[in-house]
């Protein structure tokens, strides 16, 4: 036999002593050899499950966080649209009165004008004011002038911040309104309106009967470029030769809370006014006109009083 | 006065005095003397003005038998927005005021009252 076919015959023989083992194999070992495999699957097994356990304990973690997470995207959403909703109801209850603001400003030239501008509708903005008395303006006003002890100033609490003297004028900003009694006009003129560089507006008044300023410092007031309007208590007396002057306009003259039985009728008053203001049938007869409004009106736009809130307020104020 | 729905306020050492302020504030129409346009202030009131018959009769037959009145004239908050309204902007005023809540419920109840005469479209 040539070498090749000893190769040939070995490699057959290897192949059927092979075959020949594979058939004469002991099945127990077969047996041993499966279990084994079993048991290597069983721990494959056992491993899958621990790591399906894994994945279904990452899973559940996945969940829970995607849950957390989109609970936290739902809060976050809540927030921002509550956020948001805030916003545009301060936007809407700003807007409102700010458009109500906005308004051409009139040239008070004749009477015709004025009826004209009169007809402007105006919305009260709630600021904290207390009755109108004949110390109001003192009161509303940002800065007063005063710079002498009188019984004015005390009366307009001397030691308030808004006392406006000769130091204090850079702090004058643009639109302020400047309360001046008529007796502290002719100061006022000389220290103050001279070394103003903004735009103010002055209130004059004062309960006692007292001179009128000069004609000098009156006409120096209209004709400064730095005062925008002048309301002044009681024109006909104290605005000088000409009452129509288009930067003139009446300011209140109020109810009386000091001098002679003052503070006594303005205790009475208001005692008789916030009974008459809170009697039952008035306010009854509020409540039947509001819901009446309150289904006239679309009241979801609405921000006057006569709302919701404002049925709230009524009837809380009857309990 | 609280019984009436207008009332006698003539003139004193000044044309305009708190007499005109009470009445309003207590719903009764003031019958003055005072000029129309000088004192176009109490125009929202209302007032009537330059009055020169105080014949009680006569006054009943001209007269509105039942006058609205705008009771918000006697607080402070309406003048300060007369004034924006007037010069045409909002004007700094003084921040400091403390806010009474009886003197805000009353302005809403008379506000309530003028919604048809004040049309804020």
């Amino acid at each position: 036999m040539t070498n090749k076919m000893k190769t040939k015959n070995q490699v057959h023989n290897r192949v059927t002593n092979f075959s020949l083992y594979e058939e004469e194999r002991d099945p127990n070992e077969s047996r041993r050899a499966s279990n084994k495999e079993y048991d290597h699957r069983e721990e494959d097994k056992n491993s899958i499950f621990d790591n399906n356990l894994i994945l279904q304990k990452n899973i559940d973690r996945g969940y829970r966080r995607y849950c957390y997470n989109l609970s936290t995207r739902r809060r976050m959403f809540m927030v921002i649209g509550t956020l948001i909703g805030i916003i545009i109801f301060f936007f809407f209850n700003l807007q409102i009165p700010i458009n109500d603001y906005i308004i051409n400003q009139y040239n008070l030239t004749n009477e015709e004008d004025y009826q004209l501008h009169k007809q402007q509708p105006f919305r009260i903005e709630k600021r904290g004011g207390a009755f109108l008395t004949t110390h109001s303006g003192c009161r509303v006003a940002k800065w007063i002038y005063d710079a002498v002890d009188t019984q004015t100033s005390s009366e307009c609490n001397r030691s308030d911040i808004r006392q406006l003297t000769h130091k204090n004028i850079p702090l004058i900003e643009d639109y302020d309104t400047i309360y001046v009694p008529f007796n502290k006009q002719d100061d006022f003129v000389d220290m103050v309106l001279d070394y103003l560089d903004v735009k103010v507006i002055l209130i004059s008044g004062q309960w006692q009967n007292v001179q009128r300023a000069s004609d000098n410092a009156i006409q120096r007031i209209l004709s400064s470029d730095n005062v925008v309007h002048w309301f002044c208590q009681n024109l006909k007396k104290y605005a000088g030769d000409d009452p129509h002057h288009k930067k003139i306009s009446p300011f209140p003259y109020g109810l009386k809370e000091l001098g002679h039985q003052g503070p006594e009728q303005f205790s009475a008053y208001k005692r008789i006014f916030f009974e008459q203001s809170l009697n039952i049938t008035q306010v009854i007869r509020t409540l039947i006109y509001s819901l009446d409004t309150f289904q006239k009106q679309n009241l979801v736009e609405d921000t006057s009083p006569v709302g919701l809130n404002y049925l709230l307020i009524s009837s809380l104020r009857i309990c | 006065m609280l019984n009436a729905r207008y009332i006698f306020s003539p003139d004193g050492d000044r044309p305009d005095c708190f007499r005109h302020y009470e009445a309003i504030g207590l719903g009764v129409v003031p019958i003055t003397q005072l000029d129309a346009h000088l004192y176009r202030h109490l125009e929202n009131g209302p007032a009537i003005f330059n009055n020169s018959d105080w014949n009680v009769d006569s006054l009943e037959r001209t007269l509105q038998s039942r006058p609205t009145v705008n009771r918000n004239l006697v607080f402070e908050d309406y003048w300060m927005s007369w004034c924006d309204h007037i010069v045409g902007t909002n004007l700094r005023w003084n921040t400091e005021l403390v806010r009474d809540t009886n003197i805000e419920y009353a302005q809403d109840l008379f506000t309530s009252y003028l919604i048809d005469d004040v049309n804020l479209d």
